[in-house]
């Protein structure tokens, strides 16, 4: 077992900027999030024989679908067997994050049971109506989002774990992102890490009906950039093998450790999942989030090469003329 | 302050530069607890790297396990998998050694790796000693870290790895002599020999359970016809054969002897043929399915509206005629119901609603006859022989009680019937 160990609790307050960002979560989260309304039932098209309609039903339409969109559709839909329920209703849930496909399966025809397919249609409505109604829907990001949806998305959590995960990693990397750059350096990084994040998702989501939530992109994005931006600190973890004296204590490491923890690990995930089978994760946001880290990072490391050149050019004058000029 | 800037570079200098101004330095070997937090800090680093670069195997095995392709090719990629996983970490811990004569996490924790029993901290190690040591690590880890244990019993805390590859595992701090102890190393030698003994236990069977399993599943796939589906499995006669499949498959969703998942299946192949004949009957058997009364009559309306459309359109047949029929029957409520057969050569279904019609009416005599005519569809056995003993049960107790109204069928031949039933139940 290995963990971040801070050593003084108590010099936390010193980062405003970070314990705002904390507070503003939480009290959205509380605030909308886990309100009353926001628990309903699960929606009757998610029960596993309709996830199978639904499947049946979108393995109808794909070649009524344009030229276009069919080349985007992944592999795996078109091999799934008709016959295996368990893939069906993988495929039916794939189904129902297709834009493309809710907004073709109200207005198509399809073969088959008539009577099931009308019950259907009036199923994805109400299905509709229903995620219409949900708080992700207003806050998160999607393609039919309004403008401040790439704001809202980055304070917005569908769950406690969700906001909890998020939270205990804003605070290491937020503290540390603000001693480094300041309150407005954080909050620049936290905004523009979230927008280049939800772009990624976007891009690699250009029909996804689902909107996405969470801090995740922002905070990869300070993630990032503390690892690159100063690897000559060292982070304090605690180490514990066995109770024997000496197999356990502190260990200072660099922050680089980290890059392949947290930044190589949602690539890994991004290449692994097949498309549409990321189980919730938005990991494309993470990359976005993270990339544009590693881009400020290195910007800031040559930022802070030229102070440092400038800061010493007096100096070797002074070396070489043995007094400075104004 | 939160972070502080504690780098190692400079004590390793020192040390080095002392050990190389000459004066017979006594090493110190890795203390084992810096050995594991090595281990634990490569594993970090090294997962995510070797994650990466073997994603897109990862992505083929998590396809095909959910396409449920053949085994042997998801166990192709597996191999390949496990394949790929070595060798990039044989290749990232070789380049490592090589060059740094340490990994990132023996880095950290200031030890290094050098040749033994010539041990010189400025030379670098030969790119093969770096191979076969590497190799030799990962080999361990499939033998379940087992020769890792090593590491505490031997005297220089050499283990199988380093032992082969004339390796040591050194530290640059200044730490106290920890010799291993003789009961602590008699334990471990003792506890890896009775490892290496059930683990070699353990493959053998594993090895004949694998063997069993691959046998019977090649005499399964010997006997099984291909696309066959045990799941779905019905057993069919010749007679049965005769008969029109969608009628069978009716008959059997009737008799609750087809599984609904199966039926559902069957059924979304027939209402894709799109052929009209096909879909009226479809809307019947699915109706025999479906437990909520209004929905269950949206079905029974459509089939006969089909088979309706069907007569206009398409030649008229007498099946499905017999469609709006069946349709009737199964929309009224049991007991109040009679079927009636105008057809010459009806469907299997509209017969077997005729045998359940008698029976609601308790004109078993007729009901009996039914199920002899049907006695030779070997898929309905099951069916037949719970309406036979219930129709002869009947009768011998209405026969018993004087008292009781005698059924319609009195007349017919009873000592007959209760003789064959006890041929065939009781003199068993």
């Amino acid at each position: 077992m290995i963990v971040a160990h801070p050593e003084d609790f108590s010099k936390f307050r010193q980062f405003p900027l970070t314990l705002t960002l904390l507070l503003l979560n939480f009290l959205i989260y509380f605030m909308v999030f886990d309100s009353p309304d926001s628990h309903q039932q699960r929606h009757k098209l998610l029960k596993a024989e309709n996830l199978i309609l639904t499947a049946r039903l979108y393995l109808q339409s794909i070649p009524h679908f344009e030229a276009s969109y069919q080349n985007q559709i992944p592999e795996w839909v078109l091999q799934v067997h008709r016959g295996n329920l368990e893939q069906m209703e993988i495929l039916g849930s794939y189904a129902l994050r297709d834009n493309y496909f809710l907004k073709y399966g109200e207005r198509a025809s399809f073969v088959g049971d008539q009577i099931e397919i009308e019950n259907w249609k009036g199923m994805i409505q109400d299905f509709q109506k229903y995620v219409q109604k949900q708080p992700v829907f207003y806050f998160g990001l999607f393609h039919e989002s309004s403008r401040w949806g790439w704001i809202t998305y980055q304070f917005s959590h569908s769950g406690f774990l969700h906001l909890m995960s998020n939270m205990i990693f804003l605070v290491f990397s937020g503290f540390a992102v603000e001693t480094l750059v300041g309150g407005w350096g954080l909050l620049a990084i936290y905004l523009l890490g979230g927008l280049a994040g939800g772009l990624m998702f976007l891009l690699f989501n250009q029909n996804g009906a689902l909107p996405m939530v969470g801090a995740s992109a922002s905070i990869s994005a300070l993630i990032a950039f503390f690892c690159l931006a100063e690897t000559k600190w060292r982070i304090r973890y605690f180490y514990f093998l066995s109770p024997v004296q000496g197999h356990f204590g502190s260990i200072y490491l660099t922050p680089l450790l980290m890059l392949p923890l947290y930044v190589l690990v949602d690539f890994t995930n991004l290449l692994a999942a097949p498309t549409g089978l990321n189980m919730g994760v938005a990991y494309s946001a993470h990359v976005g989030g993270s990339l544009f880290g590693l881009g400020t990072a290195v910007f800031y490391r040559l930022i802070s090469e030229k102070q440092k050149q400038k800061h010493n050019r007096p100096r070797l004058r002074k070396l070489l003329f043995g007094k400075e000029r104004n | 302050m939160v972070f502080q800037d504690v780098s190692v570079d400079s004590y390793s200098r020192i040390h080095r530069i002392s050990s190389s101004s000459g004066g017979a330095k006594p090493l110190t070997i890795a203390p084992l607890n810096d050995r594991l937090l090595a281990v634990f800090l490569d594993f970090l680093i090294f997962s995510p790297l070797v994650g990466l670069w073997v994603s897109g195997i990862y992505r083929q095995i998590h396809l095909s396990s959910l396409l449920e392709v053949e085994e042997g090719i998801v166990g192709g990629f597996w191999i390949l998998y496990i394949l790929a996983i070595f060798s990039s970490i044989i290749s990232i811990m070789t380049l490592f050694l090589y060059f740094w004569q340490a990994t990132p996490g023996q880095k950290f924790l200031q030890l290094r790796v050098v040749s033994y029993p010539s041990v010189d901290f400025e030379r670098r190690l030969t790119i093969d000693r770096c191979i076969l040591r590497s190799f030799l690590w990962c080999l361990s880890w499939i033998l379940l870290g087992l020769p890792f244990l090593e590491v505490i019993s031997h005297p220089l805390r050499r283990a199988f790895h380093e032992r082969a590859s004339d390796t040591l595992v050194v530290s640059l701090k200044r730490l106290k002599e920890q010799a291993t102890l003789e009961l602590e190393s008699t334990f471990i030698r003792n506890f890896l020999r009775t490892s290496f003994v059930l683990l070699a236990m353990m493959i053998c069977g594993l090895g004949f359970k694998a063997y069993d399993e691959l046998s019977e599943e090649v005499e399964s796939s010997q006997t099984a016809g291909p696309g066959d589906n045990p799941e779905c499995a019905i057993s069919v006669s010749e007679n049965d054969e005769k008969l029109n499949p969608i009628d069978l498959l009716m008959t059997l969703a009737y008799t609750k002897q087809l599984d609904e998942d199966c039926l559902n299946t069957q059924l979304d192949s027939l209402f894709l043929k799109a052929k009209r004949e096909s879909v009226s009957f479809a809307y019947l058997a699915k109706s025999m399915i479906i437990q909520d009364e209004k929905e269950k009559k949206k079905y029974l309306d459509r089939a006969c509206s089909e088979s309706k459309k069907q007569e206009k359109t398409i030649s008229k047949s007498k099946d499905d005629a017999e469609i709006c029929n069946i349709a009737t029957f199964l929309a009224s409520k049991p007991g109040s119901r009679k079927m009636e057969i105008r057809a010459s050569n009806p469907l299997l279904l509209s017969r077997v609603l005729l045998l359940e019609s008698y029976m609601e009416q308790k004109d078993y005599i007729p009901a009996l006859a039914t199920v002899k005519e049907l006695d030779h569809f070997v898929s309905l056995k099951h069916f037949l022989e719970t309406k036979y003993v219930a129709a002869v049960w009947s009768l011998r107790k209405a026969d018993e009680d004087a008292n009781t109204r005698k059924p319609a069928s009195k007349d017919g031949n009873m000592e007959g019937i209760f003789k064959e039933f006890e041929e065939r139940y009781l003199k068993q």
